[in-house]
């Protein structure tokens, strides 16, 4: 594999995934809703209650972010336009079906949802279901078990990439190591885990792509 | 020259550094292909993000209500047409206002969603309409006249709002004041309107 | 005025039950409704003095109106002397165009063709003669519901629901101004409970000083302008050989005019009919032209925020219906009205 030492700035793969979408393919705008439906639920979970509200509002989210594509300059980061689309959507759903006290505009604050929390510590959130919360559980519990079996070397190419969200160019810097390396173990250890959640994720009826 | 992977391995290998934003051309474009073509590549694609946000410290989705969500978005998707193309002409004075689907929040409604079982319950027994709404075409071309206004090669877009419905909407809104919600908030809709501009 | 009063009366003890139950769902800290929302207050009298703090107000602003993933934004002056109202709208977004309202006088401005259009607005004296005994009371159209207190443009407001009693048209919730009654934000809602239109001020400054002089010399100033005076002749349906089978719960017809129709080049000039029916919240426009094959196409439904549109054919003409409605409210519009 190359190892150059300066790699021009890695393509934004978001950006050519809208690009691909108003191309005309819409699986293309598929790959961004997979990538992208997990935390953006979360997101919203954090600001609405409801159980049934959430998913409503995440699809609202996607449809508004499919129709807006044209829109969408590729000067931005695609997450962070997602964000703000998912942010007002959740927003603009009327007061009635929220009770809690009306927020604030400082909640929605800019694009690292990290950390930020809207319900006092403690408040269990009623954005899942026991039947879900246990498949996620157990999709949870492999995922942690399969890092911790991995061997040193893939386990910290992947956390420092996943955890941490350093870049290849960092990763090979910390542990010493050419590119290609960083790249052919952050694959391994993903291959090495996500054995274990295929089936799991297969669990549905055939109806696929 | 680089001879690009064929193999399935190798290809996987692809997904992983694109979904770390780490690819550049050919192998880059190589990896899209691959993606939207098979579905093995789409379910590992699907496996990395999982496994990233779980290791992130999120909870992850139940598998089912992944699918769920995602063949769900699909099908209202496919209701509707592609966004267009950015317009390539976007200075083209004919274009004074705004026609291409996609913007202005223009929706092709079609009245069957408005028939929704459940929402009935919220209204109780409201007066609706009793006998069957007019059928109503889902997508396809609007009224002809603007049709041929259009820049060359831009696709046709879903919905158009062509001047003389522009022209029915400024003058809908010019009377919006037989409304107790006319003032600022009334008149500057109407005045916020973005009509043609003749 | 017996039958007003007992309309009243329901109105209060339905604001005062609707006042209770939101104290009780809150389950937490009983939420009081604020002095200036007390329960005498009837809905009637609640939009009547939303309806005239504007009117009375000297302000200047800046109106967001978004519906969708679009917006539209404008700068507004606004002046009040005693009767007389002056206005200056100043579009920030889409083609430039400067608006100039004096009372129901309205020129508009398009710097780009130098183009000034002058007509004249529906007047807001039309607004209390839709509460009168021959039409359904807004109060049994729409509840109302006190929602809690929020900052718009940083002011004080209060936040009210109206929410329609049948599904032939939209919910509201309204942000007015504690102490004037003003409307800073206003949202349509539908029955999903999604927004499908918002207006608001992003900042207003009340009681500014504006020149009611300076507007008046604007709005004067058409020069280099080509004017233009849209021809707007009132009329009755009746008179037009128009009616309806039947009426569409709570709608009433206003007013109804003949315009020409906007058309291409080489046709001859046309009248459409608007036919304008309200609920007093929401207004529905019925247009009526002679079918044309070259022009009118397939029946369709639109939207555009909470605006939609309809268009049919119907014998040799061809209906447009547009409102602040849903879609079926307009297919009942459609199926009543009738050649006579």
């Amino acid at each position: 594999m190359s190892e150059s030492p300066l790699q021009p700035p890695a393509s934004d793969s978001d950006a050519l995934l809208v690009q691909r979408t108003l191309d005309g393919d819409p699986r293309a705008f598929e790959l961004l809703v997979i990538k992208y439906q997990r935390r953006i639920q979360r997101l919203i979970g954090r600001m609405v209650r409801e159980t049934d509200l959430v998913e409503d509002i995440a699809q609202e989210t996607f449809i508004k972010a499919y129709r807006g594509l044209p829109q969408f300059r590729g000067d931005a980061q695609f997450y962070t336009w997602l964000y703000r689309i998912a942010v007002n959507t959740a927003k603009k759903f009327p007061l009635e079906f929220k009770r809690q006290p009306s927020l604030s505009d400082k909640f929605f604050g800019p694009a690292d949802d990290g950390d930020e929390t809207f319900w006092p510590a403690g408040e269990p959130s009623s954005y899942e279901t026991p039947e879900t919360l246990l498949a996620a559980k157990q999709l949870a519990q492999a995922v942690n078990a399969g890092l911790q079996a991995l061997p040193d070397d893939l386990q910290q190419a992947l956390s420092l990439r996943e955890i941490e969200g350093l870049s290849y160019e960092e990763i090979a810097m910390l542990m010493d190591c050419p590119l290609g390396t960083v790249r052919s173990r952050i694959f391994r250890a993903r291959e090495i885990i996500s054995t274990r959640l295929k089936p799991m994720l297969n669990t549905q009826t055939g109806k696929r792509w | 020259m680089q001879t690009l992977p064929q193999t399935d391995e190798a290809l996987a290998e692809l997904v992983s550094a694109l979904a770390d934003g780490q690819l550049q051309d050919p192998e880059l474009t190589q990896a899209l292909d691959w993606l939207s073509q098979s579905e093995q590549g789409r379910q590992q694609w699907q496996a990395y993000h999982v496994l990233g946000d779980v290791l992130r410290g999120g909870r992850a989705l139940a598998p089912r209500a992944e699918d769920a969500f995602l063949q769900r978005l699909r099908d209202q998707i496919q209701r509707e047409s592609l966004p267009a193309h950015r317009p390539a002409a976007a200075n083209d004075r004919r274009f004074l206002w705004r026609m291409v689907a996609g913007l202005a929040g223009l929706v092709f409604v079609s009245l069957a969603a408005w028939q929704v079982p459940g929402w009935q319950e919220k209204f109780g027994a409201g007066p609706l309409l009793a006998q069957g709404v007019p059928a109503v075409p889902q997508g396809g071309p609007a009224s002809a006249p603007f049709a041929a206004a259009q820049a060359p090669g831009a696709e046709p877009p879903s919905m158009i709002r062509d001047a003389q419905l522009d022209a029915l909407l400024a003058a809908h809104k010019q009377f919006g004041g037989a409304s107790a919600l006319q003032g600022p908030a009334g008149f500057l809709r109407s005045a916020t309107f973005e009509g043609k501009a003749p | 005025m017996r039958q007003m009063l007992r309309q009243m009366l329901r109105l209060f003890g339905g604001i005062l039950l609707s006042a209770t139950v939101l104290t009780q769902a809150h389950g937490g800290p009983s939420v009081a409704p604020p002095p200036s929302l007390a329960p005498e207050r009837t809905l009637h009298e609640w939009l009547v003095r939303m309806h005239e703090a504007a009117r009375r107000r000297t302000y200047t602003g800046t109106f967001v109106v978004s519906a969708g993933n679009s917006i539209s934004s404008a700068r507004i002056w606004h002046v009040c002397d005693g009767d007389l109202q002056m206005e200056r709208v100043e579009a920030l977004t889409g083609p430039p165009r400067s608006t100039f309202r004096r009372n129901d006088q309205l020129l508009t401005l398009y710097p780009d063709s130098r183009l000034a259009v002058a007509e004249r607005r529906e007047s807001f004296g039309q607004f209390p003669n839709l509460l009168h005994p021959g039409g359904t009371a807004l109060g049994q159209l729409y509840g109302i519901r006190f929602a809690g207190s929020e900052r718009v443009a940083g002011l004080e407001a209060d936040v009210v629901q109206l929410r329609p009693n049948d599904a032939l048209r939209f919910a509201y919730q309204i942000w007015t101004e504690k102490k004037t009654g003003m409307v800073l934000k206003l949202q349509t809602i539908d029955a999903r409970g999604r927004v499908l239109e918002q207006a608001a001020f992003s900042e207003l400054q009340l009681d500014a000083p504006v020149s009611m002089t300076k507007l008046a010399q604007m709005m004067g100033n058409t020069e280099g302008y080509q004017v233009e005076r849209t021809d707007l002749v009132k009329t009755s349906a009746a008179d037009q050989g128009w009616g309806m089978k039947s009426a569409v719960p709570g709608f009433q017809a206003v007013s109804c005019y003949l315009r020409p129709t906007a058309v291409l080049a080489d046709a001859r000039p046309e009248s459409t009919l608007q036919w304008i029916f309200s609920d007093g919240l929401a207004t529905v426009s019925l247009f009526i032209e002679a079918f044309e094959p070259r022009r009118h196409g397939q029946p369709m439904a639109q939207a555009l925020g909470a605006t939609h549109t309809l268009t049919r054919r119907i014998g040799d003409w061809w209906l447009t219906a547009v409102g602040e409605v849903p879609p079926h409210t307009l297919a009942a519009f459609a199926q009543a009205l009738q050649r006579k």
